[in-house]
């Protein structure tokens, strides 16, 4: 394993009382809310050809406005932009859009259209800040995760969260693609199910279950893919063991097995972050993982900024 | 001699307040369940404690009645992504009798539940035997921009109002532990001479008068 210098700048970002507030203005039935997560690491990346690099992920400002529109309706924007990828990467295009769509909610379900997550995107249990080389987090992911001319309705009761969504066949050249998504929180445990089918392409389902005993929290998740023209399905399979080794520190321990036209890949990665007390939103963590597709192990540590 | 007496009384009347003090502060702990931040005191955020590694979750408090201003952090699964969602200021009101006790709030899984939890304000409060506590909640009124707020200032005006969870803070005896203990120790050493002075007999607050004249 390659020595990295690991030159933390651990500036402790004291922020105002309103710090971990995200509501930046809340009157008369409007509110508006900015987000952010920022993330920086040094990687030395499992890939032989990368050199020890200073890698920016998620460098998302995510702007959300609410209007109270009484009765218990609300009206609601969502506009996103991430710059990782300029930050990366000088050539490549300026600040790029995340999410940007518009819905009602009616007490606890909503109705959202445009550029999205798809509904798929919920599953899995994975808990690796960077995926061990070659391995994906689970089908859904790999196959298709988020489009641009989506709807979406999302609904929650008494522990019980369900959400579907449709892309719709645009002229962008993106397949229509059909997720449900359902998911059960009782008290210790938590299972969910998950189906997608994308036209011309791939049919894809999962399940997943993680248990919450107190320190600890284990999860494990199986997705398939039917794939068009491949005999073989596509698979991955997570496991995934969660500590609070302190009020600050918490470990994941996890591993993968990664099937893709029948090839075999396991994985395995082991993090450990720290939240500074005095404000949670500010975290350090390292990471190591190894995987059969990769020539070497990863090794990265970071910081993260959330708000 | 009359020095020695005199010192004698300034020093059984600083250990009594001290003991007064310690036993009035070190029997009445409010402990802070995960997820639960404590942003003021009795209306002072000088009085929580935000050192950089210091991660406190129990809190010594006066005895008789207290007002805390705390939010609640809970970590949402969006996507692949896990976001922070942080619930509006909650102003909580609760008396305290030599116990310890203990806040929570339910689990938070959704931003639809954070938005629930922020109009039902069901958090709990609960002793060392597990008996809740009775107590007087509600959101601190915030209007417009939510930058650089001064939680002091908003307390006083909440303490101004009718609203049910709005207290008289001048009526607790005895100062809440600032973190300055001179400043703590003589403020207690001033409530306690006036204390014995006052019940004193006027033959020996005369005396109490006199050598102090004579000093």
């Amino acid at each position: 394993m390659k020595k990295i210098a690991l030159a933390l700048a651990v500036s402790a970002v004291a922020l105002s009382n309103t710090a971990a507030a995200a509501t930046i203005y809340d009157n008369d039935g409007l509110t508006f809310k900015m987000k952010g997560d920022w993330q920086i690491q040094l990687r030395d990346n499992a890939e032989k050809a990368k050199e020890t690099d200073v890698e920016f992920d998620d460098f998302e400002i995510k702007n959300s406005i609410t209007y109270d529109l009484g009765k218990d309706l609300q009206a609601f924007g969502q506009l996103d932009f991430s710059f990782d990828r300029e930050a990366n990467d000088a050539t490549s295009d300026s600040a790029h859009l995340e999410e940007s769509y518009l819905g009602l909610r009616f007490a606890s379900t909503a109705v959202r259209v445009g550029k999205m997550n798809t509904s798929a995107d919920e599953f899995g249990v994975e808990a690796a800040y960077e995926k061990p080389f070659g391995v994906g987090e689970d089908q859904f992911e790999r196959i298709k995760d988020a489009g641009d001319d989506v709807i979406r309705i999302d609904a929650g009761y008494a522990g019980i969260r369900f959400s579907a969504s449709h892309e719709v066949e645009a002229n962008d050249g993106d397949a229509a693609a059909t997720d449900l998504f359902m998911r059960g929180d009782f008290d210790l445990v938590t299972v969910a199910a998950a189906f997608q089918n994308v036209d011309n392409t791939a049919d894809s389902w999962g399940l997943s279950a993680s248990f919450d005993l107190g320190m600890a929290t284990i999860g494990a998740d199986y997705s398939v893919s039917d794939i068009d023209g491949q005999s073989e399905d596509d698979s991955t399979t997570n496991l995934v063991a969660k500590f609070k080794a302190t009020e600050t520190t918490r470990v994941a321990l996890g591993l993968v097995n990664y099937e893709k036209n029948g090839v075999d890949n396991d994985a395995w990665y082991a993090n450990v972050s720290y939240s500074f007390p005095a404000q949670k939103n500010v975290k350090l963590f390292a990471e190591v993982s190894d995987s059969d597709a990769g020539d070497e192990m990863d090794v990265l540590a970071g910081m993260q900024l959330k708000f | 001699m009359k020095r020695m007496s005199l010192t004698v009384i300034a020093i059984t009347l600083f250990t009594l307040g001290l003991m007064n003090a310690r036993l009035a502060y070190a029997d009445n702990m409010l402990h802070l369940s995960e997820g639960i931040s404590l942003l003021a005191i009795n209306g002072k955020t000088e009085n929580v404690d935000k050192g950089l590694f210091n991660k406190q979750s129990r809190f010594s408090l006066p005895k008789g009645e207290n007002q805390i201003l705390i939010t609640l952090t809970s970590e949402i699964k969006k996507g692949s992504d896990i976001e922070l969602e942080t619930s509006d200021p909650a102003v909580i009101t609760f008396t305290v009798t030599n116990q310890t006790l203990t806040l929570a709030a339910p689990k938070i899984l959704t931003e639809n539940a954070m938005d629930t939890f922020n109009r039902e304000l069901n958090w709990t409060l609960t002793n060392s035997d597990g008996e809740n506590v009775v107590f007087k909640t509600e959101l601190l009124p915030l209007k417009g921009f939510r930058l650089g707020i001064d939680y002091n200032e908003e307390l006083k005006k909440f303490n101004r109002s009718k609203k049910p969870a709005a207290i008289n803070l001048n009526h607790n005896l005895l100062p809440i532990d600032s973190g300055d203990p001179a400043a703590t120790e003589q403020a207690v050493i001033l409530k306690m001479l006036k204390h014995w002075y006052n019940i004193a007999t006027p033959e020996t607050q005369s005396r109490f008068l006199q050598e102090l004249k004579n000093n």
